[in-house]
């Protein structure tokens, strides 16, 4: 597991500050991450839209893992629900501290092989 | 060599969690009470490994019942403001600062809904050493089935 997420982080794709609309590339896949509006004090919303050669794949299994990039501290796992046809979401709790946070994204297609994008983030307060 | 140290502790700040839990139950039929001391390093809080006195919540990594409902009240005597922030329990608790002898209080009503481990820091700027080290300030709420 550590290292996969050592290989997630390495490939990270840089997001922020500010609300994030970000597409990541992951083989015949590709997730779209948004996260608004990205600021450590207040609760906000984060999505993923997950697409296979342009068609929205639903079904799948998705949940993003976030940690503190900038201070050993501890993480956090969101599982995300479907919220339209290959667009999983929910909210965003505070994570009360701004600086440099990893989300590494984890996506199960149904029938499919999991795979994950990772995305290290400039959080502001 | 230090990229590799460096990727291994950026590894280590992801412990994957599994999580699903309310911070304001509606109903709570047994409320269990928990009290949670909040100490500066001045007031010897809690001592570390490198044999100083450092800020810690006391305990850091309280134990939970899955679906029980916890009134967990936080008693601050350090002069200055901490929080705790438990992101997988949707947590946000801002814990005022003690006012001369008169601690700081603060309580919530939480009932976890899932068992788990949910990792929890102080957001406020404190003691670095204990912000970065889990039983001080930063740690674990269990949550047991």
């Amino acid at each position: 597991m550590i290292a996969a997420l050592v290989s997630a982080i390495a490939l990270a794709t840089s997001v922020g500050p500010g609300p994030v609309n970000a597409s990541v590339p992951a083989g015949a896949y590709s997730v779209a991450f948004r996260l608004t509006p990205n600021l450590a004090s207040r609760t906000g919303s984060i999505s993923v839209s997950v697409t296979r050669r342009g068609r929205p794949v639903t079904g799948a299994r998705v949940r993003v893992t976030v940690g503190m990039l900038d201070m050993q501290m501890g993480s956090f796992t969101l599982p995300l629900r479907e919220r339209s046809a290959g667009t999983y979401g929910r909210m965003f709790p505070v994570v009360g501290m701004s600086g440099r946070w990893g989300f590494r994204v984890e996506v199960a297609p149904r029938g499919g092989r999991a795979f994950q994008v990772a995305l290290a983030d400039r959080m502001l307060g | 060599m230090k990229r590799l140290i460096a990727l291994a502790l950026t590894a280590a700040a992801f412990a994957a969690l599994a999580v699903s839990a309310s911070a304001t139950p509606k109903h709570a039929s047994t409320l269990r009470q928990l009290t949670i001391l909040v100490k500066s390093d001045d007031e010897h809080g809690k001592k570390g490994p490198d044999g100083k006195w450092h800020d810690a919540f006391l305990p850091a990594n309280p134990v939970l019942k899955a679906g029980q409902t916890t009134r967990i009240t936080f008693v601050n005597y350090d002069g200055g403001a901490h929080s705790l922030v438990a992101p997988g329990l949707n947590l946000n608790v801002q814990i005022p600062a003690a006012k001369g002898s008169v601690p700081g209080r603060v309580s919530i009503v939480l009932t976890a809904k899932k068992a788990g481990r949910y990792d929890w820091w102080c957001a406020s700027p404190c003691d670095t050493w204990a912000m970065t080290h889990n039983g001080y300030m930063r740690g674990s709420i269990v949550v047991g089935k």
